[in-house]
C-alpha cells in the first residue's frame, strides 16, 4: 500500500514541474515514472561472503543463493549485454551483497522474504527541480549524444550510469543526456540490442557516443518454438532476419520481405498482381499431393494459411527453422519448415513515434514484341498458303481486315491495357512502456494502382499490442492484426486475349465507341470491352490476435497459456457484363461468393529453467496444444441480370439461378510435446524433443503418431585449445540433428468414402442424384520427414566474417499421395499414404564487413542454398508414375514430353514423311528410332526445381548517406510456359490469332526454330515441345540510396531523426526466357513491374 | 495480500491446465456437407439417388465432343473440320494412342456409372421400400449397367467385369473375355425387359422397349463375335418385337424426328435428357457446336443463335454427301444446310459503284451440292461453294442438332435430348440381322419401309430397292444415309470388320494412317500403369 501512495505523490509532483512540456514527454514521464519500482531491502540475518573475480551476475547470484537459501529472479532480458562483474565481500548483510554484485550496473533489486527479484532500472529521466538547479550551478556538466553506429539513428531511452556509483541517466528522445560528473569518470553506456560500452569523459564537456548493435551478438534471443533460445544454445538450424532488414525493403507482402535473403528459403511469386500472394518452399518440395507451403506461426500462434495479411513493416523479426530439431515441436505441422514471425512490441523507455511512408511508381519490366498490321497480313497469308489455299486478299481476309491492311492499320493491343502504376504506403507506429505495460499501436494503409488496368489493391491494417505486468509473477499480453483489404483481380485471361487480339483493327469505331468483336471472331474479342466490363473484387478481413497469460510459479517454473484465434471474412463478387471474352456478347453474369473461416489455437506451456552448480543448466519445456478450424463457404451465381450496375449486388432479380451452394468443413488437431535443452559447461548442448499429434483428418487408430527429434552441439571455440585462435576464431558451434515431423495437410473427411452429387432430369422434372465419389481410406495416416542436418556457425576476426553452414537430408515417407487407382473399380484415385522422397542440399549464409572506418562502412551479405530432390520409391512393385509425371530416381516434379528436334526442311521431305509430316513442321526427336512418334520417345526434359537460388546484398554506409544493392538469382529451372501462352499458344489458329514477333518459318524463308503458319490446324503438331526454356536468371531486386538528415537539421525541426531514400526494385532481369518475367512464366500471367520509390522514415 | 493474490492466479491456472489436459479433444469427423454411402439404403430418397445417378453418367458421353469424337471421327463418312484438338482420332495418326483422354474419359466415366449401377442394386437387398418400385428401378439401372459395358466392350474388346460395388482399394484388373462380357449384358437386359414398363413414368426413363430394342443391337453385334446365327436371329426376333409392339412409329416426316419442339416424338425409343433449367442441365447437350461450318466468317454473315456457333470439328465426307439423291430422298436436306442467308449487312460485299451486293435477308452462302459453271457464279452475288470448293472451313454442315433455342448465340449448354434409340436405326437393325440370316426379303422389306419414309413427296418408286440391292455394304451405306452423325458410325464399321477397307476408300485424311489394330481403341495407361499385374494393351498400341 504504501507504494502505491508514494507513487501518486511522485507522480503529482512531477506534473507540475513538467507541465510545460509537451504532450508526449508528458505521457513518457508519466509512464517512466510508473515504472520505477522503489527499492526496498529488508534486512536478513544471513550473512554473505563472496570473492569473485570477473563472473557473470548469474553465477553471483547462485553463489548468494547457496549461502543464503534465497531465490533469485530476473526479467529474461534484464542481465543481457551487462558485463562480468568483481565482487568481494565478507560477512556482510544480503542486502550489502547484493548492492556490491550490482554496483555500476543499471540494476535494482528487491527482497520480498527469502526471494529477490532483480530488475532492469532506468534512472529518471528527468532530472528533478532540485538537480536542474544544481547542473545550473556545477561546472562539469556533460552533455552527449548517443547513436547508432552504423544508422547514425538517435537511440533513446539509452543507459548512462556513472561507473563505481549509483548515478546516471537515460537519453531523451532526441538521444541526448546531460549529467553532472567528475571530469574522471567512466561512463558505461548499455541499450537493449547493443554492446555495452565504457566511455571515459576525460575532461570533455560534451561526448558523441556510437552505439553498435549486438545483433551478430551470440547472446542476441532467437525467437524459438514455444521460447526464446540465446543464439549461442540453439542446436537448430535456424536462420534470421531482423527488423532492419525486413524494413529495408519496402514491400507490400511479408514473404516478398525472404526472398533473396535468407538460405534454404525460396520465395516465389503467386502472379504480379497487385495484392496477389506469395509462395514458399524451404528446403525444397517433399510432398508430392499434400501442402508444401511452410507453417506460419505470428507472436507463437500458428496460423491456418498465409501470411498475406501481414503488413511487413509490423515484423520485428522472421525466423525461419530449418532443421527437425527446430521444427520438432510443431511436428504435425513441422515438414515443411517452420517460419516464426514476431510483431514489433512496445520497449520499456520513452514513448517511440515514427512514420514510414512512401510513393513509387510503377512500369513493366519487358515487353513482348507481337506481329505489326503488316506482319500479321503476311503471317495470315503464309498460314492459307501453307495448305494451298491462298487465292488472293479478298478470300483471306474478313472485311474488317481488308480494311486494315488498306489503312495500314497496326494496333499493339498490349499497350492499350498497361498503365504507370501506382504505390501509396503509410505507416504510423507509436510505442513505448514501463516495466509494467509496454505498448505497440501502428495502423497502416497501403494502396496498389497495377500496371495493367483494371487490377489494384487497397489495405488497411492496426497492429496492435500490449503486454501488463500485473505483479512479479503474473504476466498477460495480447497483441493483434486487423486487417481489411479490397483486391480488384481484373479478368484473368487478359493478357492472352490481348496476345492474340488482330492488329489490323482498331478497339474502336470511327464514332470512338468500343467495338466488342471486331474482326466478327468470338475468340478475338476487344479486350477493352472486357476492361470495361469485368469486375473481379475480392473483399477481406482478418483478425489475428493473440492472447496469453504467463505466471511465474517459483523461480524458473512458468506456465503459460496462449490463446490464438484468428478470424478471416472474405468475400469474392464477379460481374462480367455481356461484352466480355467470359460472356462473348450473352447475358450479364455474376457470382457472389462468400466463406468466413475461424481458426483457433489454444496452447497450455509449462517451462523450467535451472542451472547446477554452474555445469548443468536444463531448460524444459512441456505443451498440451490444441488446434480447431472451421470453414463456411457459399456461392451463388446468375446471369441474365436484368441491368448492370447492380453488379454482383442483387442477383435474387437475375433471370437465371446458376448455381447455389454451401458447405462446412472443420478438422483439428490435438498436442502433447516436451522438449528439453541440455547445456553442459556452456559447450555441449543437447535438444530432445518429443511431440504427440493428432489429428481429425487422419483414420481411426491412424490419428496419433509421435514425432521425436534429438540434437546436439558443441561451442569448439569455448575450449581451452581454441584460446589461442580466439582472435581469429571468436566462436565456433558445431551442430548435428535428426528428427521426423509430419504433414497432415490434406482435405478434411477422406478417410470416409463420400458421395457427390449428379443433375439430371426425366422430362422437366428434376433428377438429382449422388453418387459414389471417393472411395474410404481407412488406413490413412501422417506423411513422415525424417531429417538430418549437419551445422556450422562460425564468426571470425571479431565479428567481421559470421557465417552459417548446413547440410541436410531428409527423407520423406508415407507421403500422402493421390494414388492413381485402375478406374475400372470405379474410382480414379485415392489419398493414401506410398512412397518415399529425398531432399538434400546445402544453406550457406555469409556476412561481412568489408571495411569499416569512422565515416565508411561496407558490408556484404550473401547466401546461397542448393538442393536436390527425388523420388525414391512410389507403388509397391517400383514403377514410375508415367500419367502423374513421377519417376523413381527423378526429381519430384519434372518436364515429361517430347523433345524438340528442330524443323523439317524442304530437302528433309521424304524423311518428313515417313513420320506423317512436312517441311515446316515441328520435328520432335524419335529417341528410340523406331520410325513413329509415340509414348516412347518422351523423356524427362528437365524439373522446374533450380539447381541452386543465391542473393548477395552489399551495404555501403557514407557519412549520412546509405547505398544497398540486392541481387537474386535462380539457376538451372525449367521453366514451361504455359501460363501466358505466348509460346505455348504461338501458332495455335495460325491466321486467327496473332503471335509473338518470331521468324516462322516459310519454303523461302526457312529457319529451325518456328514452325510453318497453318490454318487448319487449331495446334500445330507437338507444339508442346516449343515450351520449354530455360528458367535461369539474375534479377537485381533492389538498388536503394538513402540519406540521413543531419542530426542539427532535425533538431531544429523537432523531431530525432529522418532518413529519405529512393529506391528501384526489380530494376533489371538478365534472362534468356523471352516472355514477360522468367517468374510469371507458369502460374502467374501478369507482366512484373518495375517499381520506383521515394520514402520516407521518420522517428519523433 | 500480494502473495494470497499470487496464488489465487496460480491456483486458477492451475484448474484450467488440470481443465484441458482433461478435456481430451474428440478428432472424430463428422460430415455435415456431404453425403456417405448409408445415404442409399436411407429408403425410397436414397435409392432414387443413386438411380439418378446412374442416368447421368450418360450425359458424359451422349451428347458431348468426346463422344461423338470416338464415333463420328475416323470413319467413311466423317473427316474433320478446320478446328478441335481430337483430329488424331480421326487420322488415326500418333495422338490416337494410350494417352488420348477420348478413351480414358470414357472408360474412366462408364466404369464409374458402372460402381454407382453396382452401388445401387447391391444395397437394394437391404431397402425396405415398395417392391414394384424397387424392381422397376432396378430393371432401369440394369438396362444402363448394359448399355456402359456396351459401349466399353465394343471399344476396347475385352474388359474387366465388375457386377459388385467396389469396397476397397483392388489393382488387380483382369480382362473378361469379350463374350462373357455380351453373356452378363445380355443377362441385364433381359432382367430389364422381364421388370420394365412398357411406357415409363417419366420421359427419358428405360422402358421395356429400350430394353428390347438394345437387345436386339447387342445380340447383333454379339454375332458378329460369336459368329452364331442364334444371336442375329434373336437381334431380328426383339428389333421386330420393338418394330411390332405398337408403342413406336416411324414419324411421316424424317426431318420431324430431330424437330426441336417435338422431341418426345413416337419414333424416339429412348433418348438423353437435356434441359432448358440449368440447374441439372450439366454443360447441356454440346453437339450443336461440332458440325457447324465457319459461315460467321464469310461475307454478308455474323454469328446468330439461328445458325449456331460453328466450332467446326467434323466435317463430312465427299463419300457421305455423295450417298444421297437429294432430289428423292429427303435425308440430304434435312440432315444438312446447305444455305445461309445473310444477317450481317457491314460484311456484304460491295460493287464497282460502292452498292452492296446482296441485302441482309438475301442469300449470301450456297451449297448446292454439285458443280457449278463459272458463268452461273458470274451471275450471282452471293458466295457458291460448289463440291470442289469445299475447304475444311467451309461444307455442309449437318443440321440435325442445332439448337436455336439457346438463350445466347455462345452458350454451348443446349436443352436438346440426345436420341440414343429411335425406331428409325431399329429397322436397320432388323434388316441388317436378316440379311446375315439370309433372309433378304425380310431385309428388303425394312429397308423400303425406312426409304419410302425418307422420299420426297413423288419420289416413292425411286426410293424403293429390290431384295437384289441388298448387300452389307448397301446396308452401311443406308445406315449412312439415316443415321448420319448419330453418333454410331464408328461401331457400324468395327462392328462389320469394314473400318480399314472403307476409311481407306472414303476418308482422305485417314485413309494413310488406318490399320486393321484400330478396330479396337488403346487400354488407357493410366490402367496399365495403376494395374499391379501387367495388363495386355490391345494389339498395336
Amino acid at each position: 500500500m504504501t507504494n502505491i501512495t508514494s507513487r501518486k505523490r511522485l507522480f503529482s509532483r512531477k506534473r507540475r514541474v513538467w507541465h510545460q512540456t509537451w504532450m508526449v514527454m508528458r505521457l513518457a514521464t508519466f509512464l517512466i515514472f510508473i515504472s520505477t519500482l522503489t527499492i526496498s531491502a529488508r534486512s536478513y540475518s544471513q550473512k554473505v561472503s563472496l570473492t569473485l573475480n570477473d563472473v557473470p551476475l548469474e553465477k553471483v547470484f547462485s553463489q548468494i543463493r547457496q549461502q543464503t537459501g534465497c531465490s533469485f529472479l530476473w526479467d529474461e532480458d534484464a542481465l543481457y549485454g551487462l558485463a562480468p562483474v568483481n565482487v568481494s565481500v565478507h560477512k556482510v548483510d544480503l542486502s550489502d551483497a547484493l548492492k556490491a554484485s550490482i554496483k555500476g550496473l543499471p540494476l535494482g533489486y528487491e527482497v520480498h522474504g527469502k526471494m529477490v527479484f532483480i530488475k532492469r532500472v532506468f534512472s529518471q529521466t528527468m532530472p528533478s527541480q532540485e538537480n536542474l538547479e544544481q547542473s545550473l550551478a556545477l561546472p562539469n556538466e556533460l552533455r552527449g549524444t548517443i547513436t547508432d553506429s552504423i544508422t547514425g539513428e538517435a537511440l533513446a531511452g539509452v543507459t548512462i550510469q556513472v561507473k563505481g556509483e549509483m548515478s546516471g541517466t537515460t537519453t531523451d528522445s532526441k538521444g541526448s543526456f546531460k549529467l553532472d560528473i567528475s571530469p574522471n569518470a567512466v561512463l558505461i553506456v548499455s541499450y537493449l540490442g547493443y554492446k555495452t560500452i565504457e566511455v571515459p569523459v576525460n575532461h570533455r564537456a560534451s561526448v558523441h557516443i556510437k552505439l553498435s548493435s549486438s545483433a551478430t551478438g551470440l547472446n542476441q534471443l532467437v525467437v524459438v518454438g514455444y521460447g526464446t533460445q540465446q543464439q549461442k544454445d540453439i542446436t537448430g538450424s535456424i536462420a534470421s532476419l531482423n527488423a532492419d532488414q525486413i524494413s529495408k525493403q519496402p514491400v507490400t507482402n511479408a514473404a516478398e520481405v525472404l526472398q533473396g535473403q535468407v538460405p534454404g528459403v525460396q520465395v516465389v511469386p503467386d502472379s504480379y498482381k497487385p495484392g496477389a500472394g506469395m509462395s514458399i518452399r524451404v528446403r525444397g518440395t517433399r510432398s508430392i499431393t499434400a501442402s508444401n507451403e511452410p507453417l506460419y506461426v505470428i507472436d507463437g500462434v500458428p496460423l491456418n494459411g498465409d501470411i498475406d495479411d501481414i503488413n511487413p513493416n509490423d515484423i520485428a523479426s522472421i525466423q525461419v527453422l530449418r532443421d527437425a530439431s527446430a521444427t520438432a515441436i510443431y511436428g504435425s505441422r513441422g515438414a515443411n519448415g517452420v517460419i516464426l514471425i514476431n510483431t514489433k512490441q512496445g520497449q520499456v523507455g520513452k514513448i517511440q513515434v515514427s512514420y514510414n511512408g512512401y510513393v513509387s511508381s510503377q512500369k513493366q519490366l519487358r515487353k513482348v514484341k507481337m506481329l505489326s498490321g503488316r506482319q500479321f497480313a503476311d503471317y495470315k497469308r503464309e498460314a492459307y498458303k501453307a495448305v494451298g489455299q491462298y487465292v488472293d486478299d479478298e478470300h483471306t481476309f474478313v472485311p474488317a481486315e481488308l480494311a486494315g491492311i488498306t489503312n495500314g492499320t497496326s494496333t499493339d493491343w498490349n499497350s492499350l491495357i498497361m498503365r504507370t502504376g501506382l504505390q501509396e504506403s503509410h505507416q504510423l507506429q507509436l510505442s513505448g512502456g514501463t516495466d509494467h505495460i509496454r505498448f505497440m499501436l501502428s495502423p497502416s494503409y497501403l494502396y496498389q494502382k497495377g500496371i495493367t488496368k483494371g487490377q489494384d489493391f487497397k489495405r488497411y491494417s492496426l497492429t496492435s499490442s500490449i503486454t501488463v505486468r500485473v505483479n512479479d509473477k503474473f504476466k498477460v499480453g495480447l497483441s493483434s492484426i486487423i486487417t481489411n483489404s479490397v483486391q480488384n483481380l481484373g479478368y484473368d485471361g487478359i493478357y492472352y486475349t490481348t496476345a492474340i487480339e488482330n492488329p489490323l483493327v482498331s478497339p474502336y469505331d470511327s464514332l470512338g465507341a468500343l467495338v466488342f468483336s471486331p474482326v466478327n471472331d468470338d475468340q478475338l474479342t476487344n479486350p477493352l470491352s472486357t476492361l470495361a466490363n469485368y469486375i473481379d473484387e475480392n473483399r477481406r478481413t482478418r483478425i489475428f490476435g493473440s492472447i496469453y497469460a504467463e505466471y511465474e510459479f517459483i523461480p524458473g517454473l512458468t506456465y503459460r497459456i496462449n490463446f490464438g484465434p484468428d478470424l478471416t471474412f472474405n468475400r469474392n463478387g464477379v460481374f462480367q457484363g455481356a461484352e466480355t471474352h467470359s460472356r462473348l456478347g450473352g447475358s450479364s453474369y455474376a457470382e457472389y461468393n462468400t466463406s468466413q473461416q475461424f481458426h483457433y489455437t489454444f496452447d497450455n506451456i509449462v517451462t523450467y529453467k535451472k542451472k547446477f552448480k554452474d555445469i548443468h543448466a536444463i531448460d524444459l519445456t512441456l505443451l498440451y496444444s490444441v488446434e480447431n478450424d472451421r470453414s463456411e463457404a457459399s456461392s451463388e451465381a446468375a446471369d441474365q441480370l436484368p441491368y448492370d450496375y447492380q453488379l454482383f449486388y442483387n442477383l435474387g432479380s437475375a433471370g437465371e439461378i446458376l448455381n447455389i451452394a454451401s458447405n462446412l468443413s472443420e478438422w483439428g488437431l490435438q498436442s502433447y510435446m516436451g522438449r528439453l535443452n541440455y547445456s553442459l559447461k556452456d559447450k555441449y548442448l543437447l535438444t530432445l524433443t518429443g511431440r504427440e499429434d493428432g489429428s481429425s483428418r487422419l483414420a481411426a487408430g491412424h490419428k496419433y503418431e509421435f514425432f521425436p527429434s534429438a540434437a546436439i552441439g558443441w561451442i569448439v571455440s569455448s575450449e581451452s585449445f581454441m584460446k589461442s585462435i580466439e582472435p581469429v576464431v571468436s566462436n565456433l558451434k558445431l551442430r548435428v540433428s535428426y528428427g521426423t515431423t509430419g504433414n497432415t495437410a490434406i482435405s478434411p473427411y477422406q478417410t470416409q468414402g463420400s458421395l457427390s452429387r449428379t443433375e439430371y432430369v426425366f422430362g422437366e422434372t428434376t433428377a438429382y442424384g449422388y453418387r459414389p465419389n471417393t472411395l474410404p481410406n481407412s488406413e490413412l495416416q501422417w506423411e513422415k520427414t525424417h531429417q538430418l542436418d549437419l551445422g556450422l556457425d562460425l564468426t571470425m576476426f571479431n565479428n567481421r566474417i559470421t557465417a552459417n553452414l548446413d547440410f541436410y537430408r531428409s527423407n520423406t515417407d508415407h507421403l500422402l499421395l493421390n494414388r492413381l487407382l485402375p478406374s475400372d473399380i470405379g474410382y480414379t484415385n485415392i489419398t493414401a499414404n506410398i512412397g518415399k522422397t529425398r531432399n538434400v542440399g546445402f544453406d550457406i549464409g555469409l556476412n561481412t564487413v568489408n571495411i569499416e572506418t569512422n565515416d565508411f562502412k561496407w558490408t556484404t551479405s550473401l547466401n546461397f542454398s542448393t538442393n536436390k530432390n527425388k523420388i525414391l520409391r512410389l507403388y509397391g512393385n517400383g514403377q514410375n508414375d508415367v500419367a502423374n509425371g513421377w519417376f523413381i530416381g527423378s526429381p519430384i516434379d519434372v518436364y515429361y514430353n517430347y523433345q524438340f528436334g528442330g524443323i523439317w526442311q524442304t530437302n528433309q521431305k521424304d524423311e518428313a514423311s515417313t513420320y506423317s509430316e512436312q517441311p515446316g513442321m515441328i520435328k520432335v526427336v524419335d529417341q528410340n528410332n523406331d520410325g513413329k512418334i509415340n509414348d516412347a520417345d518422351r523423356v524427362i526434359l528437365g524439373s522446374p526445381f533450380p539447381k541452386w537460388t543465391g542473393g548477395i546484398t552489399n551495404d555501403f554506409f557514407y557519412k549520412n548517406f546509405d547505398l544497398s544493392v540486392f541481387l537474386t538469382t535462380t539457376q538451372g529451372n525449367m521453366i514451361k510456359d504455359d501460363a501466358f501462352g505466348l509460346v505455348t499458344k504461338l501458332f495455335t489458329n495460325a491466321g486467327r490469332f496473332n503471335i509473338m514477333d518470331v521468324p516462322y518459318w516459310t519454303p523461302t524463308n526457312p529457319n529451325n526454330k518456328w514452325p510453318r503458319p497453318n490454318i487448319n490446324q487449331t495446334e500445330p503438331l507437338y507444339s508442346a515441345a516449343l515450351q520449354y526454356y530455360d528458367g535461369s536468371f539474375v534479377r537485381i531486386r533492389n538498388v536503394t540510396l538513402g540519406y540521413k538528415l543531419p542530426q542539427t537539421v532535425v533538431n531544429r525541426i523537432g523531431i530525432s531523426s529522418a532518413r529519405i531514400y529512393v529506391q528501384c526494385q526489380n530494376a533489371y532481369v538478365f534472362t534468356s526466357y523471352y516472355g514477360y518475367d522468367p517468374e510469371s512464366a507458369t502460374g502467374a500471367a501478369a507482366p512484373s513491374p518495375r517499381t520506383l520509390v521515394l520514402g520516407l522514415n521518420v522517428n519523433f | 495480500m500480494k502473495m494470497s493474490l499470487n496464488i489465487y492466479i496460480g491456483s486458477c491456472l492451475s484448474a484450467i491446465v488440470i481443465l484441458c489436459v482433461a478435456s481430451c479433444k474428440n478428432l472424430d469427423e463428422n460430415i455435415v456437407s456431404g453425403i456417405t454411402e448409408s445415404y442409399y439404403t436411407t429408403g425410397d430418397e436414397g435409392f432414387e439417388s443413386g438411380v439418378n445417378a446412374a442416368y447421368a453418367e450418360a450425359r458424359n458421353f451422349y451428347g458431348t465432343e468426346s463422344g461423338l469424337s470416338v464415333t463420328v471421327f475416323g470413319t467413311d463418312t466423317w473427316t474433320e473440320g478446320s478446328d478441335g484438338g481430337y483430329k488424331n482420332t480421326n487420322e488415326y495418326s500418333a495422338g490416337l494412342n494410350a494417352q488420348n483422354s477420348l478413351f480414358k474419359s470414357a472408360w474412366q466415366n462408364f466404369y464409374r456409372g458402372i460402381n454407382t449401377i453396382n452401388a445401387v442394386v447391391d444395397h437394394a437387398d437391404k431397402l425396405k421400400i415398395d417392391e414394384n418400385l424397387k424392381r422397376t428401378r432396378l430393371g432401369e439401372v440394369r438396362f444402363l449397367r448394359a448399355l456402359y459395358y456396351f459401349n466399353l466392350v465394343r471399344m476396347f474388346g475385352a474388359i474387366p467385369l465388375h457386377i459388385h460395388e467396389t469396397s476397397e482399394i483392388t489393382t488387380d484388373v483382369t480382362r473378361t473375355p469379350v463374350l462373357d462380357i455380351y453373356n452378363q449384358i445380355v443377362t441385364d437386359l433381359k432382367y430389364a425387359d422381364s421388370v420394365l414398363p412398357v411406357t415409363a413414368s417419366d420421359w427419358g426413363r428405360a422402358t421395356k422397349g429400350a430394353a428390347e430394342d438394345l437387345l436386339s443391337k447387342v445380340y447383333l453385334a454379339k454375332g458378329y463375335v460369336s459368329k452364331d446365327a442364334d444371336d442375329f436371329q434373336k437381334a431380328a426376333d426383339y428389333s421386330e418385337e420393338v418394330i411390332n409392339s405398337g408403342t413406336y412409329r416411324l414419324l411421316d416426316n424424317f426431318a420431324d424426328v430431330f424437330d426441336q419442339e417435338n422431341q418426345e416424338n413416337k419414333e424416339v425409343i429412348w433418348s438423353i435428357q437435356y434441359t432448358k433449367n440449368v440447374l441439372v442441365n450439366g454443360n447441356g447437350n454440346t453437339d450443336h457446336l461440332y458440325f457447324l461450318m465457319k459461315y460467321d466468317q464469310l461475307a454478308g454473315m455474323m454469328r446468330s443463335i439461328e445458325y449456331g456457333r460453328p466450332y467446326s470439328r467434323f466435317k463430312p465426307t465427299a463419300f457421305l454427301l455423295n450417298l444421297y439423291a437429294p432430289e428423292s430422298d429427303s435425308r440430304y436436306n434435312a440432315s444438312f444446310q446447305t444455305v445461309w442467308f445473310s444477317n450481317n449487312a457491314s460484311t456484304i460485299p460491295k460493287d464497282a459503284s460502292g452498292k452492296p451486293k446482296f441485302s441482309v435477308g438475301d442469300t449470301a452462302v450456297w451449297m448446292p451440292g454439285y458443280e457449278i459453271s463459272d458463268a452461273f457464279r458470274a451471275s450471282k452475288s452471293y458466295r457458291i461453294f460448289a463440291p470442289s470448293d469445299y475447304t475444311y472451313q467451309f461444307y455442309p454442315s449437318l443440321s440435325k442438332y442445332q439448337d436455336p433455342e439457346r438463350p445466347t448465340v455462345n452458350e454451348t449448354a443446349g436443352s436438346r435430348d440426345f436420341i440414343v434409340q429411335r425406331l428409325g436405326a431399329t429397322y436397320l437393325v432388323a434388316a441388317e440381322a436378316e440379311f446375315q440370316l439370309d433372309h433378304l426379303d425380310n431385309a428388303t422389306k425394312y429397308i423400303n419401309i425406312l426409304r419410302v419414309r425418307a422420299a420426297n413427296p413423288g419420289h416413292e418408286n425411286e426410293m424403293e430397292v429390290s431384295s437384289s440391292d441388298i448387300t452389307l455394304d448397301f446396308i452401311l451405306d443406308e445406315r449412312g444415309r439415316e443415321l448420319a452423325g448419330e453418333g454410331k458410325r464408328w461401331f457400324d464399321l468395327t462392328r462389320t470388320d469394314q473400318l480399314v477397307t472403307r476409311v481407306k476408300l472414303h476418308n482422305p485424311e485417314a485413309a494413310p494412317n488406318i490399320e486393321a489394330h484400330f478396330s479396337l481403341r488403346p487400354i488407357p495407361t493410366s490402367e496399365i500403369d495403376a494395374a499391379s499385374d501387367s495388363l495386355e494393351q490391345n494389339p498395336g498400341y
